[in-house]
């Protein structure tokens, strides 16, 4: 029997008891003598009494899919990367269809919406009470700029390092090597003094553990053999410095500090 | 109410209405860097555009709210998370449809956590005492499988649970699977629950059917008692009573 002479959709209101007289006598007929019909009403037959098992009909909360992926399911996003695991969760799940049934509508009154100039309805107070609380709270504040150092100045502090060679990471005195200079300048790369950090595994700490240049920038200059010159930039956290992997293992022939005071 | 005097909110809404969507959340999104007064004005004339629908998604839901909670109270919050979220927007689709997305998923997102309560089903009303039906625990299995038909049922979810991952390819595929050919609902149902056309519903099931019987003869499956083993358990506990 070719695959076009299925009674294919006679065959699925059968399955449903809603088919009745000559034409469910017709169906049974070709399934009497359809091996491919007669296994396919078998095995929906097992997924039902499977989906009517406890552990399909009331899975737990773990097990259903978040709302983001069945969302990004519905609207068939590239990133839905657990399409299939979802796609055959939502087959057995009455919960899960019943929520994508939810987005169906939602999506059909969405694209059928008609905006009326002007509009006039209000935003609730309840709303803003929330928009308001989050706003305040330090989640809604926008990510703090990283500390980046304009190529003017820049170029100042190169040329004091060129003109101050002392300037560098190497020990302040003999007898504290692990004393390191920190070079203040201002905005306009003028030295403001110099300040003395301790490195303790990782960081540099303030001599006088002062917090006075707390979220101050600061920039490393590291300059290598090869005459590249790196830049790291931070800021400055209570009274350490944190230095980054590369700042600590840096093989550098020479290493400054910059905490630009504005 | 947005922060600033009502003059300076009217002044700005009058030009600002004529502004198409994608204009007026760029001057949101914008304005909300530096001006969070001028972002509040966007923010509430875009919401004035959509607010039948965010009203319309959460009050004609098909689920109903538990005493604890409200349809205000879900607009709320839903109109927040459009403040929150507007950012995201990547104008590949209209506003209406990302707003109604966010709706429908805070109110999804209320649904389950109230679910979670179990002596509240979204679905039904409140539970009859007098009601002549079993209860939960009466339903119940009477004994717990032994470790070897635990160990069956668990190879036999796993086989269903490939053969549904790989034959449904989309949340159409998945909801005909679902109601219509094991929940034995009619194609106008699943039309009208889905918005989909009657045709297209038995068009998919055809489609279903033949990818479900290919994936049985891929794997070598020539009987359905083949591919799940014995009986499941639902029907062997009929057939022992």
């Amino acid at each position: 029997m070719t695959e076009a002479s299925h009674p294919d959709q006679e065959l699925f209101d059968y399955m449903t008891s809603r088919l009745k007289g000559d034409a469910a006598y017709a169906v049974e007929a070709h399934l009497a003598g359809c091996s491919e019909c007669t296994e396919f009403v078998r095995s929906v037959s097992f997924l039902r009494d499977f989906k009517a098992e406890p552990a399909f009909h009331e899975p737990s909360a773990a097990q259903h899919p978040t709302i983001a992926q069945l969302a990004e399911f519905f609207y068939g996003l590239p990133s839905s990367e657990d399409r299939g695991t979802v796609a055959g969760h939502v087959a057995v799940c009455t919960d899960c269809a019943d929520e994508i049934a939810q987005y169906t509508a939602t999506e059909h009154a969405a694209n059928n919406y008609q905006v009326s100039r002007p509009a006039t309805a209000k935003v609730p107070d309840a709303a803003w009470e929330l928009i308001r609380d989050w706003e305040d709270s330090v989640f809604s504040k926008p990510k703090e700029a990283h500390p980046q150092i304009s190529d003017d100045l820049l170029k100042r502090l190169s040329a004091l390092i060129e003109s101050k060679s002392e300037m560098g990471s190497k020990p302040a005195t003999a007898e504290s090597p692990d004393m390191i200079p920190v070079t203040v300048v201002d905005g306009s790369g003028r030295v403001q003094g110099v300040e003395l950090f301790r490195r303790v595994s990782g960081k540099l700490e303030h001599a006088d553990q002062s917090e006075r240049w707390h979220e101050k920038p600061v920039h490393t200059l590291m300059d290598f053999e090869s005459g590249q010159r790196v830049l790291v930039s931070t800021r400055v956290k209570r009274h350490c410095i944190e230095l980054t992997k590369d700042e600590s293992n840096a093989t550098a022939i020479r290493t400054t500090f910059f905490i630009i005071d504005e | 109410m947005p922060d600033g005097s009502a003059a300076e909110s009217k002044l700005d809404r009058d030009s600002l209405d004529n502004l198409s969507d994608e204009e007026l959340v760029d001057l949101f999104l914008a304005r909300s860097r530096t001006d969070r007064q001028g972002a509040h004005v966007c923010f509430e004339i875009i919401i004035a555009r959509y607010h039948w629908l965010i009203n319309h998604v959460v009050r004609n839901s098909r689920f109903r709210f538990p005493a604890w909670d409200s349809a205000e109270d879900v607009i709320a919050r839903a109109i927040f998370k459009v403040y929150r979220g507007l950012a995201l927007w990547r104008k590949q689709g209209k506003l209406s449809s990302f707003i109604g997305r966010i709706t429908s998923s805070e109110l999804i997102d209320t649904i389950r956590r109230a679910g979670r309560d179990r002596s509240w089903n979204p679905r039904l009303g409140p539970a009859d005492p007098d009601s002549d039906e079993p209860s939960l625990v009466e339903r119940a299995a009477s004994a717990a499988p032994t470790p070897e038909e635990a160990a069956q049922k668990a190879q036999q979810r796993a086989i269903v649970e490939r053969l549904l991952d790989e034959t449904c390819r989309d949340w159409k595929d998945s909801v005909i699977v679902n109601d219509y050919l094991i929940g034995g609902q009619n194609a106008k149902e699943i039309s009208e629950k889905y918005e989909m056309s009657e045709d297209l519903v038995y068009q998919r099931a055809r489609r279903l059917k033949v990818r479900l019987m290919r994936w049985l003869k891929e794997h070598g499956v020539t009987s359905a008692e083949s591919l799940f083993g014995n009986q499941p358990a639902t029907r062997r506990r009929r057939s022992e009573s």
